[in-house]
């Protein structure tokens, strides 16, 4: 789930997560690494499946 | 090195031996490293917590289990513990203020197979706090340093029981391996290192196990993990991925030599990774011993892998915060500045990150498995990279690059060894790493010996005078 840095912070506030403006910088980063990775992950797995990798359209399972 | 020193550098096999014929004590051995532990510690950073007063009433029983003629490989060796691993009775930290004071009512599993097996618990050592973070001076208890060169931080997260072994402060140690742990650190300090098939060794009760982690070893030799396996493996109920197996014999595949093994290197997948140069001569030279013992050598294309140590990554970070959820708001000041950063990434994934994140895991576990119908085990180097300082550098250890040969196994299930097999540069020992099929750790451990046999790689020790005068 990738947000805007303000939603990003409201998020953070949001789970009771008493970061620093400096702390919420590195975590902005860190999660941003973090969603390369999973969006590298779901284009995988619509390519392994035989889905459309431009819309994204397929399950898990390959099945439409 | 004099006879002291040769002691507490010894196998457990060679340490059993002694106690068998009456050369050596349970008793003195536990005291010779508990004054290493004393004066080497203060540098090495290898034990949070010392258990001498335990340690020294675990060797006594073991003189009086040797006298009854205890006949167990196990009786009376000195072990080190991971401290995310429960010890009745020791402080459990996991390197986090958060649990600092806790004093565990209950032995995890794999500690109650040590204590059963007459093992000597000499304390618990020092971690990455709760296994993931850029370890820091500010935590509960400073970064170990590499024994082979004090002046390198040692490599983790099991990165205490690296150092304990490697300094000659305990015989062996538990680890835990949830993406490297165990192996990354048996590699660059010389040991011989391993994560069983996922659940053979019981997780039961050991903080963050999640689905993923594992429960290992460090030693010194190929024989000293098989007879640690040998004690370690046995079907908890309790661990929820456990399967009840038969007991496995596995100090007898040391027996077998290495010709005719399959061995199959991922050659394309390797060559994706920036390897260090050092690593990549090491690894070509152990390829070209293990060719010369009458192995096989052949390339195979496993193109899943990049995608599994990515995945690992993303359900290791989901699983983490799922464990600290609660504790990290009202906390926050209690974890360090790294691990509370490092806990906290995964309230950004969603349920269907994570679900992508296991079934790239059982899709790749098929492409290992159909890869083991041509070739009996997997080869490649244990870590792209011979220092813990470059690891870390923080981009890449936050994608888990430090990792990419070592954790897709973890995803995947598959049990997998490091072995030495080469020294670097700057004086660090360099890992090999050698995966087989599901509960095929015979077959590993068959390569594994032969290869040490044949090396010397093994017999080192480090030079720096401070650890070996």
């Amino acid at each position: 789930m990738r947000h805007s840095k303000t939603a990003f912070r409201e998020v953070v506030a949001a789970l009771g997560l008493p970061a620093s403006d400096e702390e919420l910088d590195l975590l902005w980063e860190m999660v941003a690494d973090l969603h390369d990775q999973t969006d590298g992950l779901r284009r995988y797995l619509i390519e392994r499946s035989g889905g459309d990798p431009l819309t994204g359209h397929a399950t898990l399972n390959g099945a439409e | 090195m004099d006879t002291t020193l040769t002691l507490a550098f010894s196998s457990v096999a060679a340490v059993a031996g002694l106690y068998r014929r009456g050369e050596a004590s349970p008793v003195d051995l536990t005291r010779l490293l508990l004054e290493r532990i004393n004066h080497l510690n203060p540098q090495l950073h290898a034990f949070i917590t010392v258990a001498g007063d335990s340690a020294l009433d675990d060797a006594e029983e073991a003189v009086r289990r040797l006298r009854r003629g205890d006949p167990g490989p196990l009786v009376g060796i000195p072990m080190a513990v991971k401290d995310s691993i429960p010890t009745k009775g020791i402080r459990t930290t996991a390197n986090s203020r958060v649990l600092e004071d806790w004093v565990p009512a209950r032995d995890a599993f794999a500690v109650e197979r040590l204590r059963a097996a007459g093992a000597v618990i000499l304390g618990k050592t020092n971690l990455n706090e709760f296994g993931w973070s850029i370890p820091r001076d500010d935590d509960l208890c400073p970064p170990p340093r590499n024994p082979w060169n004090p002046g390198l931080a040692a490599i983790g997260s099991s990165s205490g029981s690296g150092a304990a072994v490697a300094a000659g402060l305990s015989t062996a140690a538990l680890g835990t391996d949830g993406g490297g742990s165990v192996r990354l650190p048996a590699g660059q300090m010389g040991l011989v290192g391993f994560k069983a098939t996922h659940a053979l060794v019981s997780r039961g009760g050991v903080l963050h196990a999640g689905t993923i982690g594992d429960v290992g070893a460090l030693a010194r030799t190929v024989e000293d993990a098989a007879l640690l396996l040998d004690a370690l493996a046995s079907y908890d109920p309790d661990d929820p991925d456990a399967e009840p197996r038969g007991q496995v014999d596995h100090v007898r595949a040391l027996n077998q030599d290495a010709r005719g093994v399959r061995i199959g290197v991922p050659a394309s997948y390797i060559g994706e990774i920036p390897v260090e140069p050092d690593i990549r001569a090491a690894f070509d030279a152990a390829l070209a011993d293990m060719t010369r013992l009458g192995a096989l050598v052949v390339p195979v294309d496993l193109p899943g892998l990049e995608h599994a140590r990515a995945a690992n990554l993303v359900a290791l970070v989901a699983e983490h915060y799922a464990t600290h959820e609660t504790l990290l708001g009202p906390r926050w000041d209690r974890y360090g500045r790294s691990a509370r950063l490092y806990s906290s990434m995964g309230a950004f994934l969603s349920a269907a990150d994570y679900l992508r994140a296991k079934e790239i895991g059982r899709l790749v576990r098929q492409d290992v498995d159909a890869a083991f119908s041509e070739v009996d085990v997997l080869a490649m180097p244990t870590s792209p990279v011979v220092t813990a300082e470059a690891a870390r550098q923080p981009g890449a250890h936050r994608r888990g690059i430090n990792a990419s040969f070592t954790a897709p196994f973890n995803l995947t299930g598959h049990p997998a060894f490091s072995v030495p097999c080469g020294i670097s540069a700057v004086g660090l020992p360099i890992g090999l790493q050698l995966v087989g099929r599901h509960y095929d750790e015979s077959t590993l451990l068959r390569i594994a010996h032969a290869y040490e046999q044949a090396t010397a790689w093994h017999a080192m020790r480090p030079k720096d005078p401070a650890v070996v005068p």
